[in-house]
């Protein structure tokens, strides 16, 4: 059995207040752990919410607010909310990233006429975004909404920035970027592809008022090894992936050497490898926990027959005949850590040894590539070719031109780009009405509170992590048909009914259209229960609701906890009793005594076995310091106003 | 000082009525709660627990008139409820006379468990009482304070 005042901080959702009133309480501690961890905001919690009470297309609805692309993160999302997720201190995190794909799946399958219709164009500005990528698409689509007319422009011939060209159809296929793309296109963003800008201050003259670099990091860093550049044979990891996603599908050579341990290395080493090269092999100078690149990926990587050499550094590429035929390499060792706690890799001399290779394909980081920068532009650029940009509102030095995404950051995920995307598309609004930038953009109020495991959770049943389908070794030779599948319904509803569901309102919304008669009262946190209730009771006009402040919350059945209702019994603030003993005359079963207090007055004392709590000597008491429980004289008056106001 | 009102207005009061949970309450629920208009009710576990204060708190909210709903002599569920009961109600009568409020607008009505006739009779006699009597002249404006007991 569990006692009330337990549940109610941990969970809270959803009790009748003991049975006294058809109201509900629903309270909010905290922004959960995966919200606070996604750099986007989506609010992770409200659509596993969602999802396990299969309503899948309000669960989508629910990520759209936030993240444009289901369909791409559910794919290749670097998941930071599954390793905040609390569920890996009870057994494993929830497969979020797996059931974000799942809902994107199931719109696909399922959207029947539902389209898009053009957004109507309010505002009189225009604005040019350079680059389609992920940050480029998300501002576009932010700003579009917002009313403004936006072109996009993109130099290659199909849009998409590096989803569409750095990462390989197997883990994102080409479709479901087409239709993400599609899908902002239509609310009326204008996107011309093959366009490359050569002059980005004519764009400013020619009739757009703010202009969004979102180029992205698309040049490969070099190796600075002796050899490089001499013979053919060393082609770039951006350069290879992009020619693949192009549709080249020949064989880059027998024996491919990828250097790096990102996970555009693992890409490039598995695009090979599907290409038909006999031997893929991967040089990291690291060891395997330091690789940057996914868990699962490496795994997959290692499966399908990659060889992964860990503590290696290129240190020459030999060559023959004008082509490339080794690479000489050195072993390395790690560190002690440093003073960041980092262990470096340090090279074992005399360890030198040859690998033979017809390929490398160096995959260290990108940069930005600024070519398309006149001479004399005045960007300020830091020396690793990215945007100096202030990093609230993305406004680079010169005003009117904002940058964001990996052209700011250097590489990084796509669930990065889009969080500055949105930053982004906030600021270029602020600036387009006039408003201070400067002013700090409000980043939606979440707290970082630790929410710690309650008892509740411990009582919960263990359960493993769904494991999301995949192709089998067999079907994925040869070809680039995409390895991780969907769930299904059934998966995905059990996976996540997993979501402990931290803080414990969902803050999906669904709630405030469902309920006309307003039983489910709207709270922030910071609320104590008593100030909580005779808020709902007093001034339920004090609630308003708009999105970032105040959420609505749909709530339901955790686990069927047996819940004991405090009995209705008198009880003493002793602080208050003068004892004057009016009480104790008047109550007939002799429940209430007159002892001694601690200050040496004489104060009530009530017996909670014998007392039936009539409540009568609350009426009586003429310092308020007796109080039936759950019919307190605040409860009392707070109901008799609340009803003469319906 | 009052208005008096003829029959032929569509003047229907706004009552509060508080419920003793053991036998007026069981009678509520057995009629599902179904209400004369403009009539509402606060449960409380006895009688015995409205003191006159949640009376003229009413009163001040504009309401028309408060029934009190309790139990019989020799009924209560705790033996006492309904004296303490009665001597409430004629506390809040006295107070009520020196004010100058009318007493039809407070009315105690003790009816047991079964008596759901007698209660709907009082309920409706009570109802044409106050339309006879009008509207309450004593409404405060309580947008701005916040009145605790």
């Amino acid at each position: 059995m569990t006692n009330i005042d337990d549940i109610i901080d941990r969970e809270g959702v959803c009790l009748k207040i003991a049975e006294i009133d058809a109201k509900f309480r629903i309270k909010k501690i905290d922004s959960s752990p995966c919200r606070v961890a996604c750099p986007a905001g989506v609010n992770v919690k409200a659509y596993l919410g969602l999802i396990a009470l299969g309503k899948f297309e309000q669960a989508l609805e629910v990520v759209k607010k936030t993240n444009p692309f289901p369909g791409i993160c559910g794919r290749i999302c670097t998941y930071p909310c599954e390793s905040e997720c609390r569920r890996s201190e009870i057994d494993e995190p929830i497969a979020i990233r797996a059931l974000k794909r799942f809902i994107a799946d199931y719109e696909l399958k399922h959207a029947k006429g539902k389209k898009t219709k053009p957004i109507k164009r309010t505002k009189r500005e225009k604005i040019a975004i350079i680059g389609s990528g992920p940050a480029g698409l998300t501002a576009a689509n932010d700003l579009i909404r917002s009313g403004y007319s936006v072109t996009v422009f993109e130099a290659l011939p199909v849009a998409g920035g590096m989803m569409t060209v750095g990462i390989p159809a197997y883990r994102l296929p080409k479709e479901i970027i087409q239709i993400g793309i599609d899908t902002i296109a239509t609310l009326g963003v204008k996107i011309r592809t093959n366009t490359k800008i050569t002059d980005v201050d004519s764009l400013l003259n020619s009739g757009y008022d703010a202009v969004f670099i979102a180029i992205g990091a698309h040049k490969g860093l070099k190796l600075n090894i002796p050899g490089e550049g001499d013979y053919k044979g060393l082609i770039d990891c951006t350069t290879f992936l992009k020619k693949v996603s192009f549709g080249d599908r020949n064989k880059p050579g027998k024996i491919v050497i990828v250097i790096g341990g990102g996970n555009s290395a693992v890409d490039s080493a598995r695009t090979a490898l599907r290409l038909g090269s006999d031997e893929v092999h991967i040089l990291y100078r690291r060891s395997r926990r330091e690789m940057p690149a996914d868990e699962l990926e490496i795994n997959d990587a290692e499966l399908e027959g990659v060889k992964i050499h860990y503590l290696v550094a290129p240190v020459k590429i030999l060559g023959k005949d004008n082509k490339v035929i080794g690479l000489e390499c050195i072993k390395m060792r790690l560190s002690e850590p440093d003073d960041s706690g980092r262990r470096k890799p340090v090279p074992i001399e005399g360890s030198e040894f040859v690998i033979d290779a017809d390929i490398v394909i160096p995959a260290i980081s990108q940069k930005p590539d600024l070519s398309f920068l006149p001479r004399n532009h005045d960007f300020e650029i830091s020396k690793w070719d990215t945007f100096e940009v202030d990093p609230y509102t993305f406004a680079t030095n010169k005003p009117g031109f904002f940058a964001g995404g990996d052209a700011v950051t250097g590489p990084k995920t796509v669930i990065d780009a889009t969080a500055a995307g949105h930053r982004a598309a906030k600021s270029i609004d602020r600036y387009l009405s006039g408003k201070d930038l400067k002013e700090r953009i409000s980043e939606g109020g979440f707290g970082e509170r630790e929410l710690e495991l309650s008892f509740v959770d411990t009582m919960i049943e263990k359960k493993k992590c769904v494991q999301v389908p995949k192709l089998t070794l067999q079907e994925r030779r040869g070809n680039f048909n995409e390895v991780e599948l969907s769930l299904t319904e059934e998966q995905a509803i059990e996976e996540a009914k997993r979501c402990l569901r931290c803080g414990p309102c969902m803050e999906c919304v669904e709630c405030r259209p469902d309920c006309d008669k307003k039983l489910i009262v709207l709270s922030s946190t910071g609320l104590t229960e008593e100030d909580f209730l005779i808020r709902i009771h007093w001034a339920p006009e004090q609630f308003p609701v708009t999105d970032n402040s105040w959420n609505g919350f749909l709530c339901w059945q955790r686990m069927e906890i047996p819940v004991v209702v405090d009995p209705v019994v008198c009880i003493v603030k002793e602080d208050f009793c003068r004892g004057c003993g009016r009480c104790e005359e008047v109550c007939e079963y002799s429940a209430i005594k007159m002892v001694k207090g601690e200050s040496g007055v004489f104060i009530a004392n009530v017996d909670q076995s014998i007392c039936r709590g009539c409540g009568i000597c609350a009426a009586i008491c003429p310092s308020g310091a007796m109080m039936a429980r759950h019919f307190t004289d605040k409860w009392i008056s707070g109901v008799i106003e609340e009803k003469l106001k319906q | 000082m009052t208005k008096m009102h003829n029959k032929k207005s569509k003047f229907t009061p706004t009552i509060i009525s508080f419920v003793c949970n053991w036998s007026a309450y069981n009678i509520l629920r057995k009629i599902e709660f179904r209400l004369p208009a403009n009539m509402h009710y606060v449960r409380v576990m006895c009688l015995g627990r409205i003191n006159p204060s949640f009376i003229f708190k009413a009163f001040e909210l504009g309401v028309d008139g408060v029934l009190l709903l309790g139990c019989p002599p020799g009924e209560c569920h705790y033996n006492f409820g309904n004296r303490i009961a009665e001597e409430h109600f004629n506390i809040a009568n006295n107070v009520m006379h020196l004010l100058g409020v009318e007493k039809e607008r407070l009315s105690l009505i003790q009816v047991s468990n079964k008596d759901y006739l007698i209660l709907v009779r009082s309920m409706k006699k009570f109802i044409n009482v106050l339309k006879r009597v009008g509207p309450n002249p004593f409404k405060i404006d309580t947008s701005e304070k916040v009145w605790t007991p």
